[in-house]
C-alpha cells in the first residue's frame, strides 16, 4: 500500500487533479525579468571571483621576486648571517684574517711606500 | 564552457546550479525555464494573488542565483531548497496582509463554507484555490507541496523544516478542512455522485 494510498481521500482527488492540470503560469514578462537577474548575478561571478582567485598576496610576490622557495631561503641565510656579523663585532673577524692582529695593524698599513721607492726614482733619473 | 541548451534538459537540478555558478548562460536559461513556473505556481498556490506571487517567486529565483557558487553537490535538492524558500517568503507576505502570528490563524469554523459563494461554480481548480486560501497558512503549504506539487512527505518535512509526523498531521487537518469547505459546492461542481 502507498502512502499515498494510505491517506483519506475525502473525495479531493478530482479537485487535486483539477489543480495540477490547470497550474497558474507566470506571464513572459515575468520569466524574462527572472532570466536578466540570473544573467546579472552570473555576470558578477566573472567580474569578482577571478580577481580575488588571481590577485597574489605579499608572501607570492616577495616569493616570486626572489625566484621562489628556494630563492627566498637563501635571501633568508644571508640575512641572518649579517645579523649574526653584526652583533658578533669586527673583534671577531681577526679569527678568519691570518695575520691580522688589531685594528691598529690594518690601519697602519702603507699602501704608498713613498719614502724609499720615490727617491729611488727620482735619483734615477 | 556553455553546453548546449538541449543537452543540458536533461542534466540533472544539482549539475545545473554548478554549472550556472561556473558562468554557463545555457545554464542559468535551462534553469530559469525549469524552476521560475514552479516557484510562480507554488507562490500563486499560497498568496492567491498574481503581482504578490511574481515578487515572491522573483525574490526566490534571485536567492538561487545568489547561493549558486556555494552550492554543495548532495547537501540538498534544489527543489527542496527552492519550496522551503518559495513557501517561507510566502508565509512571511500572509502575516503581514493579516498582521496576525502563524498561532494565531483562525482555524476553520463551519460558517466559513459560505465564502465560496464566491467561486466559480464549474471550476474545480478554482473552487480548490478558494477553498485553500481559507486554511490556515502550515495546513495550505502541506496540502499544495503534498497533493499538488506531489512531493512526498520526508521531502516536504525536509521543506519545512518539521518532522514527518507532523506533516502527516497538518495534511490530515487540511484535508478534513478542505472537504468541509467544499463540501456544500460539491453539487453544483458535478461531484455530487463521488
Amino acid at each position: 500500500m502507498t502512502e499515498h494510498s494510505k491517506e483519506q481521500d475525502f473525495g479531493l482527488d478530482a479537485f487535486f487533479d483539477a489543480a495540477r492540470n490547470q497550474p497558474p503560469m507566470p506571464s513572459g514578462d515575468f520569466m524574462a525579468r527572472i532570466m536578466a537577474d540570473a544573467e546579472a548575478v552570473q555576470a558578477g561571478f566573472g567580474a569578482v571571483a577571478p580577481v580575488v582567485a588571481d590577485k597574489p598576496g605579499v608572501w607570492a610576490s616577495l616569493s616570486a621576486l626572489f625566484g621562489g622557495l628556494v630563492g627566498v631561503g637563501g635571501m633568508a641565510t644571508a640575512a641572518l648571517a649579517g645579523v649574526w656579523i653584526g652583533f658578533a663585532g669586527v673583534g671577531g673577524i681577526d679569527a678568519y684574517w691570518p695575520g691580522a692582529a688589531s685594528e691598529a695593524s690594518l690601519a697602519s698599513v702603507d699602501l704608498m711606500p713613498a719614502g724609499t721607492f720615490l727617491s729611488a726614482a727620482l735619483e734615477g733619473n | 564552457m556553455s553546453m548546449a541548451f538541449d543537452a543540458l534538459s536533461e542534466a540533472s537540478d544539482e549539475a545545473l546550479l554548478v554549472l550556472y555558478g561556473n558562468g554557463d548562460p545555457a545554464a542559468a536559461r535551462a534553469l530559469t525555464v525549469r524552476f521560475a513556473p514552479l516557484a510562480y505556481r507554488v507562490a500563486y498556490r499560497m498568496l492567491t494573488d498574481g503581482a504578490e506571487a511574481e515578487d515572491v517567486a522573483q525574490e526566490a529565483m534571485l536567492r538561487l542565483w545568489k547561493i549558486a557558487p556555494e552550492w554543495r553537490n548532495g547537501e540538498a535538492k534544489v527543489s527542496t531548497w527552492l519550496y522551503r524558500v518559495v513557501t517561507n517568503l510566502a508565509t512571511d507576505r500572509l502575516r503581514k496582509r493579516r498582521g496576525v502570528g502563524l498561532d494565531e490563524a483562525p482555524e476553520i469554523e463551519d460558517g466559513k463554507a459560505s465564502v465560496l459563494e464566491v467561486m466559480i461554480a464549474e471550476d474545480r481548480a478554482a473552487a480548490l484555490q478558494t477553498a485553500l486560501d481559507l486554511l490556515p497558512d502550515r495546513q495550505r503549504q502541506a496540502i499544495i507541496l503534498r497533493h499538488i506539487e506531489g512531493l512526498s512527505n520526508p521531502e516536504i518535512a525536509a521543506a519545512m523544516e518539521i518532522g514527518v509526523e507532523a506533516v502527516e498531521s497538518l495534511t490530515a487537518r487540511g484535508k478534513r478542512g478542505l472537504a468541509k469547505l467544499l463540501a456544500d459546492q460539491r453539487e453544483e461542481l458535478g461531484f455530487g455522485d463521488d
